[in-house]
């Protein structure tokens, strides 16, 4: 029995729950800032993942990475919700599905 | 000794996984981003407990506090009076949406166990456990000071492009959001 000792598959294991959350959130919900906080989840999964490898083997470039991938994800969240409030006074609704302008 | 290690890893993955759950299943927006800040905490402890303090702290800060409050912002300016409608997707998509992705979970946990085989805690990787000699070192000394030596000279070039990044970003989002000049012209 040793799934009982944490090992890092453990770690990949939360992370991949986390991930599918995530994934989840984004292609069901019609609530765009719901959306943006899937894309969220997703982001902290891969950096979960990052990081668990850069323990497990002892070098420190999991960590660089993950900090990479945060301040991209504050640049992205930040563009985002801009588009999104830009979204909000063309359209006056915030519901995905009522996003239908470039339908044929 | 490590069955307190399991204990306090089973407690925050279990505050992660029922946020994340609250993230998805709150039928106002408010509440999920509540959740979504609190998953964000557990996984700053998941960080703390795999011996990157740097990165843990940074996640408590600009996650936990920068990404919470543009949120904020965002459902403040884009407050709508029935949020009832807005709450999940008609019940197709959803089962479609969760079959798929329990496709994905299923492919993901056979790639790391090796096809179900090695279903112990080192998986595919054969690594078992960091050394001891390297965890008295980051104690000791912690990740900070490994990570700026290797931020400052083998990745100064993504440390410059990402500045750059950061201010394109501050400006698009500026401008994006920003009042529109000739629309409250014409209006007037």
């Amino acid at each position: 029995m040793e799934f009982l000792t944490l090992g890092l598959v453990h770690y990949l294991l939360l992370a991949a729950v986390l991930f599918c959350i995530g994934l989840v959130c984004v292609v069901a919900s019609k609530h765009l800032i719901r959306m943006l906080l899937g894309v969220e989840l997703m982001l902290n999964a891969v950096n979960i993942n990052l990081v668990a490898f850069s323990n497990y083997k002892m070098y420190i470039d999991g960590e660089i990475f993950a900090m990479f991938i945060m301040a991209i994800a504050v640049c992205e969240v930040a563009v985002g919700l801009a588009i999104l409030i830009a979204i909000f006074k063309n359209t006056g609704s915030i519901n995905a599905d009522e996003q239908d302008s470039l339908k044929g | 000794m490590e069955v307190i290690n399991f204990l306090i890893f089973l407690a925050l993955s279990g505050v992660i996984i029922l946020s994340a759950l609250a993230v998805l299943f709150s039928p106002k927006i408010v509440y999920s981003v509540i959740g979504a800040v609190v998953c964000f905490l557990g996984v700053a402890g998941i960080f703390l407990q795999l011996n990157a303090d740097f990165v843990g702290i940074s996640q408590i800060v600009i996650y936990g506090v920068g990404i919470s409050i543009l949120f904020i912002f965002a459902i403040m300016l884009t407050s709508q009076e029935e949020e009832k409608n807005l709450w999940i997707a008609l019940k197709p998509r959803l089962f479609v949406a969760l079959l798929s992705v329990g496709l994905l979970f299923t492919l993901i946990v056979f790639c790391i166990t090796g096809g179900g085989k090695k279903f112990d805690n080192a998986g595919v990787f054969n690594i078992v456990d960091v050394e001891k000699s390297h965890i008295e070192f980051l104690k000791k000394e912690g990740t900070t000071n490994l990570i700026g030596q290797r931020l400052f000279t083998d990745y100064v070039l993504p440390f410059e492009i990402l500045s750059l990044l950061l201010l394109a970003g501050i400006v698009g989002a500026g401008v994006l959001a920003g009042k529109d000049d000739e629309l409250d012209r014409e209006e007037k």
